[in-house]
């Protein structure tokens, strides 16, 4: 069974096969986890997200025909999923959002003029729009060429062109405002 | 301001330095066996097969357990019991309609499938004790709900009252999709991926509910929900719900629906809930019969960045959102300045040929405020921020504090600040404090933390005692208010909350508005407020935006030059026999308002411009829309003796200056020296606000655009781009070309 692609897995777990599905969730869940974890940079948060999505795709999987990759697919479920979890949380429970602490980053730095520049880019991502955040997190995270974001992002890949550019656009202000503040 | 040079090889470290946390293995572990559950259950269902009457139970299980859920929230305000009655009314619609579709079902089946989760509410108890009152006929006076049609293709064109139609997955031949599980139980959703419409806090403790129903059937859900919206309006009136009314129960449906997994709701937009108020267009007149045309000035920007971000989010904004005149005021032009402090402005005007239609002419008029070279005035500012629990979001604190320490730095020494904030109570975080101890600011400015739940009202009355105790006669007093939209005012009635504002105004204390975040941003409650403050509405969703209106712009929004400004526009029949102005809804005036110096109207600050463009149809030209009158008299006859008969228009402004009451007045012709042959010699401003007129007009449906495209937009602001300093108008085309991709 480990030694099976995804496209084989899925399709044996389209047909109900437990030991495919199974290890497809064990391949994949920390893929899904450290993205979960990019999107809202906490732990709990993204274990919880990771469980959501893995539940998720005991339905979901069924509707994957292998238009796109599947980790392309995967991703982009895992994305929405975070979003979800996140504006869900922010309304519901009221908390404050802590996350991506510029602090935090300071605190674990190794060369602290390098990390500080990181932690800055780090914060000034979680406070893009959600599309183009997803961009980033895609092409600049896990190394998505933008063809694949855009089938994770079911978008052109002209419109991840797009995204990241404008990303690139508001990070540069983000940061050239964190310089004076 | 320096400009941090950003590589991509930084971005790619940023994100790639920094160690995950390995996730837990326990956390692992629940995650698999969850999901294997969640998979056993799924291939039970697939390979039992199941029936069409099961998925139709299944959806009145999610809409009763959907009004459980929210019954659940609500109790805890003290509603439940009134609540109940306009709930119950809401069900007796949507179960029969549920029921029409499939014949021959029979009513047991409509039994609620779980009725050991409808409990503890009044609501609920009601219902599980009487189920057949579920299925009762409609009350007698309420309105039938009109019968659903069986299609796909019929969904989808209902579908837009709630819902945008490019989220409607691609190829959903019908509603027969909903008797095929397992394609039923997930859906392409918006922005991308695929959601699971299945449940997983349901998987684990209802296992039988598993089924969700169908985008179409969801879309079709949709559209009865947005048409019950009036029905339950009127419901709600009757048994005297005022402010958890039903109408809001039905708002809330969607919203709940969207932030839950157990509902199929890819259809059902959470953005919904932003509020707009609706507006028809302003109408083409025929200038016999309505020669003259008044408005107030509006400097607002808050449309043209609520329509940015939407459109950056992948939708297209709501016509209704869509304020024309506030897309074009976002820009700034380069109109010809006044040099006189005491006659503040100057307006530049120009008459050329329609770009969407070469038979008619725009009459464009551009007025520029007087730019202060150094503000000198002290400023008395105090900032009232919305901590409630919604502001938490990236998108609002946090950015809203950025944004609030770029405009600290921007003050002058002593300048003084102060916040109040508000949320489950209001209060005072920092008194008046000069911008010299910016320290203390900024501290104050990073405690902030959201939570609680909102009252505006009780904050707003302490900012503005904070504002007068720190009064300055000579200086700007001014209370900025922060806020992602709802305000459960202390003093609720809106109308008493302007009155206040209103008299505020009056002593000398001006209110401004920014607006953050999105999901429930209030619109018109913030324009009203705005406007009833004697200041700006706008609408901040990064932080370029926060630079550009708190920081570029303090000056104009802070430092008004002009107060009540009004524009007039007599048009002469003999050379112009139709008009049309863009946009501006919101802002016309009675034509005897002009002169009243009683009757309010917008400001414009320092270095401020704004744009009103009328579409007109020459009297010697085509492009009328109006047919003549048989029996009407010909112009030439009735007044062939006017002296000034070569001109196109009038043109009138009144204003008063920032420490007068009465108002004064600036007034030229328009006439032929005003005339441009072609788009060609107009100047690179004047081309771009045409190409922003363009758009406004398309994305509230374009009406009078015809065949003008998307490329034809782009191409003519590209041609008046100009130097762009900002960049804000390559963002401009950015958003027309990503519109275009979202049709």
């Amino acid at each position: 069974m480990e030694a099976c692609d995804d496209g084989r897995l899925v399709e044996l777990a389209q047909n109900g096969d437990r030991a495919a599905f199974s290890t497809l969730l064990e391949r994949h869940y920390s893929a899904i986890y450290k993205l979960a974890y990019r999107w809202s940079g906490l732990k709990e948060d993204a274990e919880e997200v990771a469980q959501d999505v893995c539940v998720k795709l005991a339905g979901a999987i069924n509707g994957y025909r292998g238009e796109a990759a599947f980790s392309s697919w995967l991703y982009g479920i895992t994305l929405n999923a975070a979003r979800d979890f996140h504006r869900k949380k922010t309304s519901r429970d009221q908390r404050e959002d802590t996350a991506w602490d510029l602090d935090q980053f300071q605190a674990a730095s190794g060369n602290p003029e390098n990390s500080l520049f990181a932690s800055m880019i780090r914060r000034c991502i979680a406070l893009l729009p959600d599309s183009l955040r997803m961009a980033v997190l895609l092409v600049h995270g896990e190394g998505f060429n933008h063809l694949q974001a855009g089938e994770a992002q079911q978008c052109a890949e002209g419109t991840i062109s797009w995204r990241l550019s404008e990303a690139r656009k508001h990070l540069t202000t983000c940061l050239d405002m964190g310089d004076r503040s | 301001m320096k400009k941090t040079d950003l590589k991509d090889t930084d971005i790619n470290k940023a994100l790639n330095a920094e160690p995950t946390p390995p996730a837990s293995e326990t956390a692992k572990k629940m995650a698999i066996q969850a999901a294997m559950e969640a998979f056993e259950r799924q291939s039970e269902k697939k390979f039992q097969g199941s029936t069409s009457s099961g998925s139709l139970i299944s959806i009145t299980a999610h809409i009763f357990k959907l009004i459980g859920d929210w019954m659940m929230d609500i109790s805890s305000r003290q509603m439940a019991a009134a609540t109940a009655l306009a709930l119950a009314g809401l069900v007796v619609v949507l179960v029969p309609q549920i029921q029409k579709q499939v014949p021959g079902m029979s009513q047991d089946n409509f039994v609620p499938a779980q009725p050991q989760k409808l409990t503890n509410t009044l609501a609920k108890k009601e219902l599980s004790q009487k189920p057949e009152a579920v299925v009762v006929e409609p009350a007698a006076d309420m309105p039938q709900p009109e019968p659903v049609p069986m299609s796909g293709a019929v969904a989808k064109k209902v579908a837009p009252a709630v819902a945008q139609p490019h989220f409607l997955p691609p190829s959903q031949p019908g509603i027969a999709h909903s008797y095929m599980p397992p394609q039923v139980d997930y859906d392409v959703s918006e922005g991308g991926g695929i959601s699971y419409l299945g449940s997983s806090s349901m998987a684990s403790s209802a296992p039988n509910a598993a089924y969700a129903p169908s985008a179409p059937v969801m879309a079709m859900k949709s559209a009865r929900i947005a048409r019950q919206r009036e029905q339950s309006t009127m419901l709600s009136k009757r048994i005297g719900l005022q402010q958890f009314g039903a109408t809001q129960i039905v708002e809330e449906l969607p919203r709940l629906a969207h932030g839950r997994d157990d509902v199929a709701t890819v259809v059902v937009d959470g953005e919904e809930r932003d509020r707009f108020a609706e507006l028809e267009l302003n109408p083409v007149h025929l200038t016999t019969e309505k020669p003259v045309s008044t408005l107030s000035v509006d400097v607002d920007t808050a449309s043209y960045s609520f329509v940015r971000r939407q459109i950056n989010a992948g939708r297209l904004p709501q016509p209704a959102a869509v304020r024309v005149e506030e897309m074009l005021n976002y820009f700034d032009y380069d109109y010809a300045a006044p040099t006189d402090k005491s006659r503040p402005f100057k307006p530049s005007v120009a008459l050329y040929t329609t770009p969407w239609n070469p038979e008619t002419r725009l009459l464009h008029i551009g007025i520029k405020g007087f730019a202060a070279t150094k503000a000198v005035k002290k400023s008395n500012l105090v900032f009232l921020i919305d901590v409630s629990g919604s502001m938490g979001a990236r998108d609002k604190l946090p950015l809203l504090k950025n944004g609030l320490k770029l405009l600290v730095d921007s003050l002058k020494p002593d300048d003084t600040v102060a916040i109040v904030v508000y949320a489950g109570a209001a209060g005072t975080v920092l008194e008046p404090t000069p911008v010299k101890e910016r320290h203390k600011i900024v501290t104050a400015l990073d405690k902030l933390t959201a939570g609680g739940s909102t009252a505006g009202g009780a904050g707003i009355k302490l900012a503005y005692s904070l504002a007068e105790a720190n009064f300055d006669k000579s200086g700007v007093n001014r209370v900025i208010l922060a806020t992602d939209g709802d305000f459960n005012v202390g003093t609720t009635d809106v109308s008493a909350l302007k009155g206040l504002i209103e008299r505020k105004r009056k002593s000398g204390v001006f209110l401004s508005v920014l607006g953050f975040g999105q999901g429930n941003y209030n619109d018109r409650l913030m324009q009203e407020l705005a406007q009833n403050g004697n200041g700006i509405a706008a609408y901040i969703d990064n932080l370029n935006e926060a630079r550009k209106v708190l920081v570029e712009e303090a000056t104009a929004n802070l430092f008004p030059i002009a107060r009540d400004v009004k524009i007039q526009v007599e048009f002469n029949p003999e050379r112009i026999s139709e008009y049309r102005l863009i946009g501006y809804e919101t802002r016309l005036l009675g034509r005897e308002d002009f002169n009243n110096d009683a009757v309010d109207a917008g400001d414009i600050g320092a270095g401020h411009t704004v744009t009103a463009i009328y579409e007109v149809a020459l009297a010697d030209g085509g492009g009328k829309l109006v047919e003549p009158l048989r029996y009407g008299k010909k112009i030439a006859e009735s007044k062939k003796s006017s002296a000034n008969v070569g001109e196109f228009a009038f043109l009138k402004m009144r204003y008063k200056l920032p420490n007068e009451t009465k108002s004064r007045l600036i007034s030229r012709a328009i006439d032929d020296g005003d005339l441009l042959k072609g788009v060609e010699a107009l100047s690179d401003d004047m081309r771009f606000a045409a190409a922003v007129a363009a758009f406004g007009q398309k994305l509230r449906g374009g009406k009078y655009t015809g065949e003008y495209s998307q490329k034809d937009i782009i191409a003519l602001a590209n041609s008046g781009k100009g130097a762009d300093q900002f960049g804000y108008r390559a963002e401009f085309i950015g958003l027309v070309r990503l519109a275009e991709s979202l049709k």
